[in-house]
């Protein structure tokens, strides 16, 4: 059975599937394998995408992009002010929630946000569509970790809206570390993952402890600084400039020069993160005046100097944030639209330098591609719905280990479960006695510090004596999900059990 | 790692509760996480549950139910093999062609057992000779029902197939899934 993986983000969406084992995205019907999130309303239709993006120049108040930053959220809330004040759609406020008012077939009709992003995520599910795989299309949401609830949950009704069955909503830090298995196949992998998502309007950095297989969000720092479109804009200011020089005009004079110098920047963008040298070539830019230039990308690096500091410093910020050294940092994983220019990447792995970087995935899927894992495993199952407070899960505090000791006769700890191990959990070992040792005393400890067996608290002492000659004991430890610590020792040949049950102090 | 041996005086003994746990939130994603929700969920004990849902194979024991057939299978004449009724030859004649492949494999076996020459040579009883025994229809049986073609085209002009469609009076008319259901089931293959 197919499953999918949704990512909506600001400026661009897209689908990935999981089927047969392997996961892909999905390309939309132009072949393209993002989505621009743009709904345009004209005299004769609704479009989305692509198509909408492109006709935005004749169309901008008509043309509406950047919903996610507004959906769920109310009138006064001061992002909304902010969109409100840079849109050039027009936007009312009905009953504390914002709508557009667009000229749709020769009428002005209003279009809440839900009704845009509905449209958009329609869109996808006619892409899920052409994949073909009947009517049934599971899907897992990703939205950024600092999203409310409300949020969220409109979200989710969007899609459902739109056909989609939704299992779940991730965050967004996660589903990154999912789409590259992180602690999928190996639950023992214990590390720090830095994500640094560098998006088309907005950038989120977040660190992700990976513990026991189990993923928790210890920070996050999201700002509009840096985005995908301000390089673009660094850009296209650039470029309007070497116009003024050539040509003493101003194509901040009218609107739609400005459009299509903004379309055409982002193209020669696009080409300059594979190839050295991108030209721009725009047809009667500005009062019938054609433009032509070439950029190299050692020009566009130079230029964006600036912008590349800014989204090395954010490293220092969440690192500060999370409480979390940068040299503690072991992976990163680069995602979103705006960390395709190799040179970004490349600044964000010399400052990290002691870490592995993932960017196998090309960075604009890799959010989608991690829901669409998530969406495999929860697919078939049955109870999928997540209860209030069901993933708050009890751990333990401290390390709990077992006191023995060396060739040099000095104690020694050795670990069992590690602290933060969630409940319940069961471990087995197999201790081995010297030869001709007939009785063993074993001590279960509880330590804040392995290396420091001075300051481990003795909790029980399991004692076995009269075992046969080279006696093999094996040991299960058992930490039951209301908090007791349950130790069985067996000897394998003469079948001798000791067992004790350390109780949770309550 | 060594462990000491014990010392005279030492018993096993619990000193000092574990300490409280924390409460850690953790994202709700990834495979082990949905794992522990379950487990949790369904107060299991690790021991309970296995990640994947091991999807057992369907099982064909469907027990045959042995046929008395050794009267039938003695009046049998090898040469008239054309002419006999394999399902009852290999006493599935009650299962026909709901038999499963398995089912017919099982039957064949369990015939061979019993009724292979050597085997009844050993019990001290009368076989004939080669071609001549009663043996070889069971194998002819099988022949044809052991092959999926040859099943289906025996299945066909099934001699023995119950071709009877009730009338459709007031009384069938009433009853019409009781009295055409195994009409339809029989016909629907």
């Amino acid at each position: 059975m197919a499953a999918f993986g949704v990512h909506f983000g600001t400026t661009s969406a897209c689908l990935a599937v999981y089927k047969d084992g392997k996961t892909d995205v999905v390309a939309n019907d132009l072949g393209d394998r993002t989505t621009p999130c743009v709904v345009a309303y004209t005299d004769l239709d609704q479009t989305v995408g692509a198509a909408a993006k492109q006709g935005s120049i004749r169309n901008t108040q008509n043309t509406i992009s950047f919903v996610k930053r507004v959906l769920g959220r109310p009138w006064e809330d001061p992002v909304t002010q902010e969109y409100i004040s840079k849109s050039p759609v027009k936007i009312e406020n009905r009953n504390g929630g914002l709508v557009y008012v667009v000229d749709f077939k020769e009428k002005m009709i209003d279009a809440t946000p839900v009704d845009v992003a509905t449209a958009i995520y329609k869109q996808m599910k006619e892409t899920a569509n052409s994949h073909g795989d009947g009517d049934i299309h599971d899907s897992v949401l990703a939205v950024p970790s600092q999203f409310s609830e409300e949020q969220r949950k409109v979200f989710g009704e969007c899609a459902s809206k739109a056909g989609f069955s939704v299992l779940r909503t991730i965050n967004e830090p996660v589903a990154a570390l999912l789409a590259y298995d992180l602690g999928q196949m190996d639950n023992t992998l214990h590390c720090n993952v830095l994500v640094y998502r560098l998006g088309g309007d907005s950038t989120d950095v977040s660190i992700v402890q990976l513990q026991g297989g189990l993923y928790r969000i210890l920070g996050n720092t999201c700002t509009q600084e840096v985005a995908g479109s301000k390089f673009t804009n660094v850009l296209a200011d650039f470029l309007a400039q070497e116009f003024y020089k050539k040509y003493k005009l101003d194509i901040k004079e009218s609107r739609r020069s400005v459009s299509k110098m903004r379309m055409a920047t982002e193209v020669c963008k696009h080409t300059l993160s594979t190839l050295e040298n991108a030209q721009v070539s725009i047809d009667s830019l500005h009062e019938g005046v054609d433009f032509h230039s070439s950029v190299s990308r050692a020009r566009f690096e130079s230029l964006c100097g600036n912008l590349v500091q800014k989204c090395v410093a954010l490293i220092d910020d969440v690192c500060a944030k999370s409480n979390v050294s940068s040299s503690d940092i072991e992976k990163v994983i680069v995602c979103g639209g705006g960390a395709k220019p190799p040179f970004v990447q490349k600044a964000i792995s010399d400052y990290l330098s002691n870490a592995e970087v993932f960017n196998t995935i090309p960075p604009d899927e890799v959010i989608a591609i991690g829901a669409a894992k998530q969406a495999a495993i929860l697919t078939g199952n049955n109870d999928n719905e997540l209860l209030i407070g069901e993933n708050e899960i009890e751990c333990l505090s401290k390390t709990v280990c077992i006191k023995g000791y060396d060739a040099n006769k000095d104690p020694v700890l050795y670990p069992i479960f590690q602290e933060m191990t969630p409940f319940p959990a069961r471990r087995q070992e197999v201790m081995n006695l010297s030869p001709q040792q007939t009785s063993m005393e074993m001590d279960i400890c509880e330590c804040t510090d392995v290396e420091n067996p001075d300051t481990a608290k003795c909790l029980a002492k399991i004692v076995m004596k009269d075992l046969p000659e080279k006696a093999c004991i094996s040991v299960t430890f058992h930490l039951r999900s209301e908090g007791s610590l349950h130790v069985t020792c067996r000897e394998e040949t003469s079948q001798i059990v000791e067992q004790v049950t350390v109780d949770v102090c309550s | 790692m060594f462990l000491l041996p014990a010392t005279d005086d030492a018993v096993t003994s619990v000193t000092a509760p574990l300490s409280a746990p924390v409460k850690v939130s953790f994202e709700s994603a990834g495979r082990w996480f949905e794992a522990l929700r379950l487990r949790r969920r369904h107060k299991h004990s690790l021991s309970h549950h296995s990640l994947q849902s091991s999807s057992s194979e369907e099982s064909d024991n469907e027990e045959i139910e042995e046929e008395d057939n050794l009267i039938l299978l003695q009046g049998l004449d090898p040469k008239e093999w054309k002419q006999q009724d394999h399902y009852a030859v290999l006493g599935i004649s009650k299962l026909r062609y709901k038999a499963t492949e398995n089912q017919i494999k099982k039957a064949y076996k369990s015939m061979v057992l019993k009724h292979h020459p050597d085997k009844r040579k050993a019990r001290g009883l009368k076989v004939g000779d080669g071609e001549d025994d009663y043996f070889t229809c069971i194998t002819r049986a099988y022949e044809i029902l052991g092959n999926k073609l040859k099943r289906r085209s025996y299945d066909s002009v099934d001699p023995q197939f119950d071709n009877d469609v009730p009338p459709a009076d007031e009384e069938s008319k009433k009853n019409f899934f009781k009295v055409f259901g195994p009409v339809f089931e029989r016909n629907s293959r």
